[in-house]
């Protein structure tokens, strides 16, 4: 099996906040990481490839969404899971790989 | 055509007293000129003219052009430096001024904020008017991340539904934020004025 894209942009191009109380069309970092990412994660997985964020195509990001999906993911899972298995792609903003990669070892 | 009369005799005056001077001239100086010229050629003198010439075509179009070019590079990217200043104190000043930090304006704000600064010091590197790594623009991204995150983590403003404890702990919590951004918006001037001058003295 080939290593599993996700694009962000597919969720929602106005990434929101960090909680789903904050709103129903808040387009929430909790909804992404609970709807799209950790079934995504498991099929990665358990495929055992990779599951590759494609961050581009937003209009852009707040840190509360970022450390919401990614730290949280990481808070649930353990860090080195994450890390093992998601790799990020961007041309638009390649810097927020750095970020989103700190968010996941810091949480 | 007593006018033309006038005329006429000053211009006989005129030539008149041409040729008497030319005469005393003749008779009362050594001035001589030789009617005839020497023409001599020293190959050296020759190779030495032919490198002279090369040598000022050389200076003249190449490395006056790249000068030039140079020159124009480093008042483009200082222009960018400063047309980024300008913008991004706008940008800021405006998003102070919206009742929720955290929001979709704010994201796609920063978003071109980052993305322009990131552009700007790549172009210094590509360019060679800074290193890679060079403190100042290191320091410049983080700072400009620093106030990302101080915008898109901030509190909400309290609502009419909050308690007055809550309310007022929420207030403290975002002037300390304000605070913190109005501090690291003038490092980030402060930052600037180095990265430029830094340009400008290469």
């Amino acid at each position: 099996m080939d290593n599993i894209i996700l694009f962000v942009k597919s969720f929602s191009i106005t990434p929101g906040s960090r909680y789903k109380e904050e709103g129903k069309k808040a387009h929430s970092g909790e909804e992404f990481r609970e709807v799209f990412l950790e079934p995504q994660f498991e099929k990665a997985e358990k495929a055992n490839v990779k599951l590759i964020i494609n961050i581009d195509g937003t209009i852009g990001y707040g840190t509360s969404w970022l450390e919401e999906v990614f730290g949280g993911l990481s808070r649930k899972l353990g860090k080195d899971r994450v890390l093992k298995t998601l790799e990020f792609i961007s041309v638009e903003e390649p810097y927020l790989i750095d970020d989103i990669n700190q968010y996941i070892k810091d949480a | 055509m007593h006018k033309n009369l006038k005329i006429g005799l000053a211009g006989t005056l005129g030539i008149l007293i041409g040729f008497y001077i030319c005469i005393i001239i003749k008779k009362y100086t050594v001035l001589k000129i030789d009617p005839t010229i020497s023409f001599e050629i020293n190959p050296f003198e020759l190779f030495s003219l032919i490198v002279t010439i090369i040598l000022a075509i050389y200076v003249a179009r190449t490395l006056s052009k790249a000068n030039d070019l140079e020159k124009n590079e480093k008042d483009l990217l200082i222009n960018y430096l400063t047309n980024f200043k300008n913008e991004f104190n706008q940008k800021i000043t405006y998003l102070l001024e919206q009742v929720e930090f955290d929001s979709v304006i704010t994201n796609s704000n920063f978003k071109i904020i980052r993305k322009k600064i990131d552009t700007i010091i790549s172009l210094s590197v590509e360019h060679k008017f800074i290193e890679k790594n060079e403190t100042y623009s290191n320091e410049l991204i983080n700072k400009v991340r620093d106030i990302w995150e101080l915008f898109t983590d901030t509190p909400k403003k309290a609502n009419g539904r909050s308690t007055a404890a809550v309310k007022g702990d929420i207030e403290r919590l975002r002037l300390e934020q304000v605070n913190k951004i109005e501090m690291s918006v003038i490092e980030i001037e402060k930052l600037l004025f180095k990265l430029t001058m830094k340009i400008n003295r290469k």
